[in-house]
């Protein structure tokens, strides 16, 4: 009796021990049909981000010099073109209201701020570049693109830098604060960042406080952001716009001109419509009555 | 299956369908739109508006919708219990097919644009852990079967 006693717990001992290793067996198999998965996941996406991280980033060329005739045919567009393109569409101006004039070396001024690697800075520039030019003249204008890393990448564009502007009617600053690598450039002074601070952002601006491209016309007027969609410079030269920017009819042209032209229109308001040509035209004397209406 | 399972299922493959509703709504409106921080690493408009973000012809953000559908609808406490085999076979291969369409996105993300968005980030997440949880009930449904 008790070996057949011994025999029966020897027999329960050995079930007991298979059903331990089966139990064993089935974990192995859980863990590798989860984890094997899993960690096959996990290890692709860190070999990505690794391979990535040294990779590093490649830089963006900075500005080049400009071709002189594109400066010359985008800064001496006849006005027949810019009428022929009106200043309807999106109202780009906001009207500022109980600020003292911006004004430098006894001539109101229009502050602009922006960054070279930023491409709504980039399309903003042409329309500014295009209105002021009617009101003086630049120089050291240098051709440029936005970051090849960002929205509208490579968008073509123009940098201030290292441009002057002259004229007898309004004084012109440029800040580039960075580059196209986003590295420091130009630094606003206290007051201009003191601006872009207060105007741009509510009540003017709706969203965050000092985005760029922010250009302020006297303390009058502001533009915040991109006044048309970048998009139509794409894949386009310097060149290639400006000579679009002769054509009324031409995607550029439309997209552009409108804006200079209200850009006009601000610019002969904060200058009190002096004795200047421009300021007389129709299209521009239609566009002040109309600054900063809702669009 | 644990009860975890097929809850956790369906509140993942939920906040997914959420997400990609968003992103596709954007995607049709204004991309510019999307609550997202910008840096020089991370910019969600830069994704949804590439080339990339569009696959012959349908947009990703699109792509994701059909998904996260059927990823409800097989992570119903229901579908779970179902005998039919046909439906834990979908509810894997779906979830498979899924993670390694992440794995290119991220790969795209990373090479391609240049660029990470924060949304489509939370949506390959939200693929993962559900890879985890579906093969977690996989997994157990196996070990049922063979006890």
């Amino acid at each position: 009796v008790s070996e057949s006693k011994a025999k029966r717990s020897r027999i329960e001992a050995l079930r007991a021990e298979q059903a331990k290793q089966r139990a064993a067996a089935a974990r192995r198999r859980q863990m590798l049909m989860i984890g094997v998965p899993v960690v096959v996941v996990v290890l692709a996406v860190v070999v990505m981000v690794v391979v990535k991280a040294n990779q590093g980033k490649t830089k963006d060329k900075g500005p080049s010099v400009a071709s002189a005739q594109t400066v010359s045919q985008l800064t001496s567009l006849q006005p027949a073109t810019l009428d022929a393109a009106g200043a309807s569409g999106k109202n780009a101006l906001i009207p500022v209201s109980g600020q003292a004039p911006l004004a430098s070396g006894g001539k109101p001024e229009v502050l602009y701020i922006g960054a070279e690697y930023c491409p709504y800075c980039a399309a903003e520039r042409w329309p500014t570049i295009v209105a002021l030019s009617r009101f003086g003249t630049f120089s050291g204008l240098q051709e440029a693109h936005s970051s090849s890393s960002d929205v509208y990448a490579s968008t073509p564009t123009w940098t201030f830098r290292k441009a002057s502007y002259t004229s007898q009617y309004i004084a012109f600053t440029g800040v580039e604060t960075q580059d196209v690598n986003e590295k420091p450039l130009q630094s606003p002074t206290s007051e201009q960042q003191a601006l872009l601070q207060k105007l741009d952002g509510p009540p003017y601006v709706q969203g965050q406080a000092g985005s760029i491209p922010f250009i302020d016309f006297g303390n009058q007027y502001i533009i915040s952001g991109a006044s048309y969609d970048p998009g139509v410079l794409k894949g386009l030269t310097q060149a290639k716009i400006a000579a679009d920017l002769a054509n009324p009819q031409s995607g550029v042209a439309k997209a552009v001109l409108p804006v200079a032209n209200q850009i006009t229109a601000a610019i002969c308001k904060i200058i009190n419509n002096r004795d200047v040509t421009v300021c007389t035209d129709p299209v521009i004397t239609k566009a002040e009555g109309t600054l900063g209406a809702k669009s | 299956v644990p009860r975890w399972v097929p809850v956790a299922g369906l509140v993942l493959s939920v906040v997914g369908l959420a997400v990609s509703t968003y992103l596709t709504i954007t995607h049709y409106t204004d991309p510019k739109v999307l609550a997202c921080p910008e840096s020089s690493t991370i910019n969600c408009a830069k994704v949804t508006t590439s080339p990339e973000s569009v696959i012959l012809g349908i947009p990703v953000a699109v792509l994701g919708l059909p998904f996260f559908v059927i990823m409800t609808a097989v992570n119903l406490p229901q579908a779970w219990r179902s005998s039919v085999d046909w439906l834990h076979w979908i509810r894997l291969g779906s979830n498979l097919v899924g993670i390694v369409f992440v794995l290119y996105l991220v790969y795209v993300e990373l090479f391609k644009v240049d660029a990470i968005c924060l949304w489509c980030t939370s949506v390959h997440v939200l693929t993962f852990l559900l890879l985890i949880v579906t093969l977690s009930g996989y997994s157990a449904r196996e070990r049922a079967a063979a006890t």
